[in-house]
């Protein structure tokens, strides 16, 4: 991925269906990402809308999350200004979660002033290659042993073994030798 | 030197033979008194394998007790074999011939026993089977398996060699048995009938036999060694524990077949067979075992004692001057040192008696050895042992353990017994060939030619 | 389209968000670890007339496949003796333990023995009382199993009981595990415990697979800690880091370098270990443990209260 290109992403409004009473004086909102990176950071441009006006909401306070398997991982957070925008920096040595190398950002509104909780999320693709899975360099602790340890111990104990038989063989020709003898 | 009048190898044969399914009323004892012990052992068995290993004291910090310590000390005991037969053969010590099977039935026994200790370790023993259809060969434990059945064939095999000529002596003069024996002796002699052909097919064999036991043997006990030292723990973390095995092992083996020939000596009346010269040098060699493995203790014990790292030094304080200070002292002083100090001198060297002493301290300081060195470095783990539940943090064997080690040792001395039973305890063929080829002295046997003549002489 | 997949977008989420994440995570989704996260809005854009009946869902090989809601409620997780010793793909935990954060309270071990059924007397996750040299001052030291990269207890292992999966954690088939305690003697962490006698069974019925068992305890046979697989699987902290009040404990995946403790605060694993200076215990020994200790420095309790137990007694 070359640095300084600008990624759009997937905009999509996200259309909140609750019907919440007690909320009558905030806001529904609608959260529009845009993605970007340079060098070290990538750059996240949160739009943020009220529904009911299709205006600008400003004073909201955004959070910006990573999905993690057990977690949401804070990332950015900040206000919007007057323009409903706003723009955010996060270290983009972010891991993908799977071997597909997404992750999702996830921004959030908690418990703002002005408007109800709403979140919405993209998928991001790593810079980073998804971790191959090296099996462990000290093979011994693995389930199958390396190939030198089973040519070794099978030559050993076979060397032994295959002595073993050829003595038992001397025996049996100890015993041809007396019948040949007495026949 | 001339050939043995064909009179006075008839007479050496029926005295060897003597022994063979002859009653003493000492022995008869003997048998009795072990297998009451092996009976008591084979109950306490039962009741572990019912109610689990919970019935030892070994716990999770000291979960490797007596029953591995008796696996070493088995394992040790069974170099002997490898010993006599093979070593002193490569050293051309000709006075060996008459140990021979004593060595090797030592050896058998041993083995066996050694196979059967991690089976009474086991938690599981039903699954023993896993280790053929799981097994990985990366565990020192298949190693060690494989090593110990390798060596038992090997040692039966080697037993059964010498034992060939010896049992076509039988069937041919033994024309009074019961029948069934006459035909196993004619199976198993292999239709002997002392051809050129024959000696020089069972020469070879016993030559090859001879050369691939050494380092089967060896294998067997440097295995079991690693089974300690292929962990990280302080005290067993070390790399001389392979050599520390098997010269300890070989100076247990010698000492143990000092004391069976001392007793056969007596007890079956093998003393013109059986003398002072095997004594003397089973001694010498002893003295060389004993003063090198003090050797390996002062490396062993010395060096990390010099430098008293953090991990090992609790495991050294507990040897030098802690719980286990008397059994450290005991093996290193009544074991090693004054065993070192009687054998020097030539005059108790003689002495069949004092000989025996020494044999008897140093396998008593063996045994011990083999305690110490398995469970005081699983008291001392990296972690320090807290919290822990009552009887986890000692180990003090229990009556059950105590059962099964005494009749694991008694049936290790029981199948000896055994072992001489149905067969001549002395290599007769080979005994009377070399008496003929290099005479009496270099045997080390005794007046067998002159005695004999004299009733030889009367008839 | 509407988020209507279960999912924490529209959720209103105040307090824990462990509780939420809970209930998102759609039970037993093929076994595929994290396949919950995947689903909903991800890049899904053309559906929006399916919206609500449509999820995403990781399947073992790690693809993403989109199914009907309806399917994968009812969908029983089938995880072979295989998948088992192979662990859960693309992932590889990790665990951090804050000494800093530890006040040796031993919830960490209640909830661990709870969650596995094991009697007060076992002690899967030990906390110890550990002080490196007299005039230090003592800390409580948190003691799970290591989940070593070189393990030194499954090289030994004769039948392949104890096993390194490729997820790093080292796990016991105690139906394969023949007793020889090899493994025990070779663990230089004491982590490792043997069912000397019977074990008292829970009157549960376990649907998990054979080596993810959460009772694992029988008789002649080895246990230890198992890092939660089963939970893992399901995308959940083990017992003992939610069972941890402290926050003290942490845990994880490498691959994606992130770490969650207690309070569902997930922090970069890469940054945590940086910034506290994090060491791995008896690293010397070479094991490569899974598990970071944070030192414990300034602490949040009296140190001077924590009394030292002495060896052997």
């Amino acid at each position: 991925m070359q640095a300084n290109k600008i990624y759009n992403f997937i905009f999509l409004s996200l259309l909140l269906t609750t019907t919440v009473a007690a909320q009558d004086e905030k806001i529904n909102g609608n959260i529009a990402l845009q993605m970007g990176s340079n060098d070290s950071m990538y750059v996240v441009t949160a739009t943020v809308t009220n529904i009911a006006t299709q205006q600008p909401a400003k004073n909201v306070e955004l959070t910006f999350y990573i999905q993690r398997t057990f977690g949401l991982m804070k990332v950015a957070d900040g206000t919007t200004d007057s323009t409903g925008i706003i723009t955010a920096e996060f270290p983009s040595d972010i891991r993908g979660h799977d071997s597909s190398k997404n992750f999702i950002l996830i921004a959030k509104v908690e418990e703002s002033d002005v408007m109800k909780d709403t979140a919405f999320q993209v998928s991001i693709q790593s810079k980073f290659p998804f971790p191959a899975d090296k099996p462990i360099p000290r093979s011994i602790a693995g389930a199958h042993a390396p190939w030198w340890l089973v040519i070794t111990f099978i030559a050993a104990v076979g060397a032994v073994w295959l002595l073993f038989v050829y003595v038992l063989y001397l025996v049996y020709r100890i015993k041809k030798a007396s019948i040949k003898i007495i026949s | 030197m001339e050939k043995l009048n064909p009179e006075i190898k008839n007479q050496i044969e029926n005295e060897l033979l003597g022994t063979v399914g002859r009653r003493y009323r000492q022995e008869t004892f003997w048998v009795f008194f072990l297998g009451a012990i092996c009976i008591g052992g084979t109950v306490a068995w039962i009741i572990q394998l019912r109610k689990g290993l919970g019935v030892t004291a070994m716990r999770d910090y000291v979960s490797w007790g007596l029953y591995i310590s008796l696996l070493f000390f088995f394992v040790g005991v069974s170099l002997i074999g490898a010993l006599v037969s093979c070593v002193l053969r490569m050293s051309g010590a000709k006075w060996r011939y008459p140990l021979i099977r004593i060595a090797e039935a030592v050896t058998l026994s041993a083995i066996f026993f050694a196979g059967f200790m991690p089976v009474l370790d086991m938690g599981r023993p039903e699954r023993l089977y896993f280790l053929i259809t799981h097994g990985r060969i990366q565990s020192p434990i298949l190693w060690d398996v494989i090593a110990i059945a390798t060596y038992f064939i090997g040692s039966l095999i080697y037993f059964y060699l010498p034992l060939i000529p010896d049992l076509a002596i039988m069937r041919d003069k033994l024309t009074d048995a019961p029948k069934w024996r006459k035909k196993l002796w004619r199976w198993l002699a292999m239709g002997w009938e002392d051809n050129l052909l024959q000696r020089r097919l069972l020469k070879k064999a016993m030559l090859i036999l001879c050369i691939v036991i050494l380092p089967v043997a060896i294998s067997v006990h440097t295995i079991s060694a690693w089974l300690i030292a292929f962990t990280l723990r302080p005290g067993w973390n070390s790399t001389i524990m392979g050599p520390y095995f098997v010269f300890g092992a070989l100076m247990a083996g010698t000492a143990i077949m000092i004391l069976i020939i001392a007793k056969l000596r007596h007890g079956y009346r093998l003393e013109h067979y059986l003398t002072p010269k095997h004594f003397n040098n089973l001694a010498k060699i002893l003295l060389a075992l004993t003063a090198f493995y003090l050797y390996l203790n002062i490396n062993k014990y010395g060096v990390p004692a010099y430098k008293m790292a953090k991990e090992e030094r609790a495991v050294l304080e507990d040897l030098f001057y802690g719980k286990n200070a008397f059994f450290f002292w005991f093996t290193q002083i009544a074991g090693l040192v004054l065993p070192i100090i009687i054998l020097s001198f030539k005059r108790f060297r003689q002495s069949i008696k004092w000989v025996v002493a020494a044999s008897v301290m140093v396998l008593l300081g063996a045994l011990i050895n083999r305690y110490l060195i398995v469970v005081p470095n699983m008291l001392h783990p990296f972690v320090p042992i807290q919290h822990a539940q009552h009887g986890y943090a000692t180990y003090n064997p229990t009556l059950i353990e105590w059962t099964i080690t005494a009749s694991s040792l008694a049936g290790f001395v029981l199948l000896i017994i055994l072992l001489f039973k149905p067969f001549p305890v002395i290599t007769m063929w080979e005994v009377t060939e070399e008496v003929e080829k290099r005479g009496e002295k270099e045997i080390g046997v005794e007046n067998i030619i002159t005695l004999q003549n004299i009733p030889t002489h009367a008839s | 389209m509407a988020c209507g997949n279960n999912c924490t977008c529209n959720r209103n989420e105040s307090g824990n968000q462990d509780n939420s994440r809970r209930d998102f995570l759609l039970k037993g989704l093929m076994g595929g670890i994290g396949a919950a996260f995947l689903s909903g809005c991800s890049g899904n854009t053309g559906s929006k007339s399916e919206s609500g009946d449509k999820v995403n869902v990781l399947t073992h090989d790690g693809k993403l496949v989109a199914v009907d809601k309806s399917q994968v409620a009812n969908f029983k997780p089938h995880i072979s003796e295989e998948d088992v010793r192979k662990g859960i793909p693309g992932k590889k935990f990790v665990m951090v333990i804050d000494l800093a954060k530890c006040d040796g309270c031993g919830k960490c071990t209640k909830a661990c023995n709870k969650m596995h059924y094991l009697p007060s007397n076992k002690e899967w996750i030990e906390v110890l009382e550990m002080q490196d040299s007299p005039e230090v001052s003592p800390y409580y030291f948190v003691k799970p199993c290591m989940h070593c990269d070189n393990p030194p207890c499954t090289k030994v292992c004769p039948v392949d009981a104890t096993f390194k999966r490729e997820d790093g954690i080292v796990a016991i088939d105690t139906d394969r595990c023949i007793g020889c305690r090899f493994c025990m003697a070779a663990c230089p962490y004491s982590v490792r415990l043997f069912n000397w006698t019977e074990p008292v069974k829970p009157n549960i019925i376990e649907t998990t697979p054979a080596a993810e068992n959460v009772f694992q305890s029988k008789k002649g046979c080895v246990e230890k800690c198992d890092f939660c697989p089963h939970m893992a699987r399901e995308g959940k902290l083990p017992a003992c880091v939610t069972g941890c009040p402290m926050n003290a404990i942490w845990f994880g995946d490498a691959n994606e370098d992130a770490v969650t403790c207690y309070d569902g605060t997930t922090a970069k694993l890469s940054q945590l270990l940086e910034d506290g200076g994090a060491y791995r215990f008896l690293e010397e020994l070479g094991t490569e443990p899974r598990v970071y200790y944070l030192p414990p420095a300034n602490r949040t309790y009296d140190a001077k209260e924590i009394k030292i137990e002495k060896e052997g007694k």
